[in-house]
């Protein structure tokens, strides 16, 4: 199974979010975790926007993720 | 935490009658928790800060049926582990003095989201009810089917077109009768990620058969996004969409700004002269207060339109796209994306933007922010830009107020890139994670609901600060210091008087940028209490003369004929100085004396070197 960065992954199509990186700082681990982006969780990259930005879709919900922090976030195709 | 938070059961900020149960309302930011709360409660609600805290609650009357409630609308929070203080002083309402029962509002449109809050309000001895919004823009909800599978009342609601509310009362009048208990129980895990994930299992579970979980199709949110987020033309549209709000500010509110200034210097000036009669009662009246105040009153549909911009922005969704073009620039000084949103409330006003910095989680974050927002322009200095640049550069004025705002973003990234060197160099930028709500028509109840508290806001702040400024100018303008005039001569020229003692005394001071009147100067001291004071104080100073002409003729006599130098100087001079009093006070509230006497001190400083590099600059040209 290839994995990759979240920046990097394909658009529009099913992602696991295998890991997160946990240099990541606690609370945004914490937070992506209570908005739903928990390890095995399942979504999508819709695009990347401005300034290397990730937009994801999870279920109905959408969420903006600055590039660095999406670079933590170890994804492969679900 | 804060042993001295007062419970929900406080007695302040009460519009129920006392012993009413009390019912908070609490849900994620952007859920439509607010929009609920004015939905059910109407006029009878009670704004202010919670005794013992600074954070700001709304709290009303609720009247389902016969039943009184004392309904709380609770900062907006993702779930109970805070991130902020805001979210901290909810954590704390709901669980150190549990309100009689909780109403968690959770948007159909991030089910999910919604959810997280309701599994940890579960596992609490709580009486929930859930109030589902938005169904109207996400895809269908099985509420019966997710009552039974929460274990607590599930009611549709559609607060914004206040459609099914009255489904909701009987809901929380029967939860009331129920004794609280914990439908869940609290995760097993130790850590809170490993718990997170635990209850994202369970939410996983309730919407299977709740909700349609299979892939949606594109929605036109999604094609909007394409456009707003992308990295050219994101940019545009925020720079295009800002340009646009500023054109209508200044277009759309000259007409009925023309008539609101031909009722008071006309009609309404020659009832009050035919009525009063006695010359210091007709100069204190027509000259001082309807002068004055109704100088200031011209400018309420500048205001409003301005106000209502910015209320479009902010429920048709777009505000959050504009948070994400924002958060570059934002990391070069050092501020994660969010704090773009207490920024640009402060291009409303600078008051409550400097409450709103409670958003941010961290305290170097908090105060870098509320020491920037004074160089947000807020509205009380638009009313100045408008009335220089329709005198000065009438064909192109919608386009020098659009100037003085981009100025107004390049002094907070640069101001906030010096601060961020000069004190915080080892802190980091925190990170960008942000819910999009999806695009809607913005609702003309909400959009006028906001409005409204925005511009009663201003008026009441033209009828207490602007009257007492009046008062004091016009006393000081009445009092001779020179010359064998008595107190509120008729023929006492200005330069005579003990406001011209007082205003000469700092003109020097502005000598360097161009301005340096006693006549001119004299505003920018009312200035400093509000801005909104400025074009009154002016208004009494030139008397009978149009203030155009009047104004005109003092840039030209101050500036030794370098006129639009000066004018382009006085502006950057009252666009970077101390924004009023109050704001004073917020950011004393908000960071302490010591960083508040810092921010004016910076305030100052970088509004003089400014105004006097402006016009040194400019004056080569012109």
């Amino acid at each position: 199974m290839m994995t990759c960065p979240l920046p990097t992954a394909p658009r529009n199509c099913p992602l696991r979010l295998l890991a997160v990186n946990p240099d990541l700082p606690a609370d945004i681990r914490r937070r992506l975790a209570e908005l739903g982006l928990g390890q095995g969780v399942e979504f999508s990259l819709d695009r990347r926007a401005i300034g290397g930005a990730c937009l994801v879709c999870i279920g109905t919900a959408r969420y903006v993720i600055d590039r660095r922090t999406a670079s933590g976030l170890t994804v492969a195709p679900a | 935490m804060m042993a001295d938070t007062p419970g929900c059961h406080g007695p302040a900020l009460r519009s129920a009658p006392p012993g009413s149960p009390v019912v908070a309302v609490v849900g994620a930011p952007n859920s439509g928790k607010s929009t609920l709360f004015n939905a059910l409660t109407g006029s009878r609600v009670q704004e202010g800060n919670w005794p013992g805290t600074s954070v700001d609650v709304a709290r009303g009357e609720w009247r389902p049926g016969g039943t009184s409630l004392d309904l709380i609308d609770l900062p907006g929070a993702y779930s109970l582990e805070p991130a902020s203080p805001d979210e901290e002083f909810t954590r704390d309402m709901l669980l150190d003095d549990p309100p009689d029962a909780v109403l968690a509002v959770v948007d159909a449109s991030a089910f999910a989201r919604g959810l997280y809050l309701v599994s940890q309000l579960l596992e609490h001895e709580l009486r929930v009810v859930v109030a589902l919004t938005k169904t109207d823009v996400a895809d269908p909800v099985d509420t019966a089917a997710l009552s039974a599978a929460t274990g607590v009342p599930v009611v549709a609601v559609n607060p914004r077109q206040r459609r099914h509310l009255a489904e909701l009362g009987p809901a929380v009048e029967a939860a009331l009768e129920q004794e609280p208990r914990a439908l869940r129980s609290a995760p097993v895990a130790g850590d809170e990620i490993a718990a997170a994930e635990e209850r994202f299992g369970w939410i996983a579970a309730v919407m299977e058969g709740v909700v349609d979980t299979r892939p949606r199709q594109r929605t036109w949110t999604d094609r909007l996004d394409a456009v707003t987020l992308h990295p050219v033309s994101g940019p545009l549209v925020f720079l295009a969409v800002m340009w646009g709000v500023f054109q209508i500010t200044t277009t759309v509110a000259a007409p009925f700004q023309d008539l609101l200034d031909r009722l008071f210097s006309g009609p309404v000036s020659e009832a009050a002269r035919t009525l009063l009669g006695n010359r210091i009662s007709e100069a204190v009246i027509v000259d001082g207060l309807i002068a004055g105040v109704g100088m200031v009153l011209t400018f309420v549909p500048l205001m409003a339109l301005m106000f209502l911009c910015l209320a479009v922005l902010e429920d048709s969704g777009y505000m959050a796209r504009a948070a994400v073009v924002a958060d570059r620039t934002m990391r070069a000084i050092g501020l994660p994306g969010r704090a773009f949103i207490p920024l640009i409330v402060g291009f409303g006003c600078n008051v409550p933007a400097i409450a709103a910095t409670r958003i941010l989680g961290r305290r170097e974050h908090r105060i870098l922010t509320a020491l920037l927002i004074p160089f947000a322009s807020c509205t009380a200095r638009l009313t100045v830009y408008v009335m220089l640049a329709a005198t000065f550069f009438p064909t192109h004025a919608g386009s020098v107020v659009f100037a003085m705002y981009l100025t107004s973003v390049l002094l907070i990234v640069g101001v906030g890139m010096l601060v961020r060197r000069l004190l915080w160099r080892g802190f980091g930028s925190e990170p960008l994670v942000i819910a999009l709500p999806r695009y809607q028509w913005p609702g003309p109840r909400m959009v006028g609901r906001v409005t409204w508290t925005r511009v009663s806001g201003f008026l009441r702040t033209a009828s207490t600060v602007i009257v007492a400024c009046v008062t004091v100018v016009f006393l000081l303008q009445a009092t001779p210091v020179v010359g064998d005039h008595r107190f509120a001569d008729e023929d006492l020229p200005v330069a005579d008087s003990a406001y011209a003692a007082v205003a000469d005394t700092l003109a020097p001071v502005f000598t360097p940028a161009g301005f340096g009147s006693g006549t001119l100067t004299g505003a920018l001291v009312t200035g400093f209490v509000a801005k909104e004071a400025v074009l009154s104080t002016w208004a009494q100073t030139y008397p009978g003369e149009d203030l155009g002409e009047a104004v005109t003729r003092d840039f030209a006599e101050a500036s030794g004929g370098h006129t639009v130098p000066a004018v382009w100087a006085f502006m950057m001079f009252l666009l970077a100085y101390t924004p009023c009093v109050a704001t004073l006070a917020a950011q004393r509230r908000e960071i302490g004396l010591r960083w508040t006497l810092t921010g004016l001190v910076l305030q100052l400083g970088v509004a003089w070197l400014l105004a006097v590099g402006t016009f040194q600059l400019l004056s080569v040209w012109w």
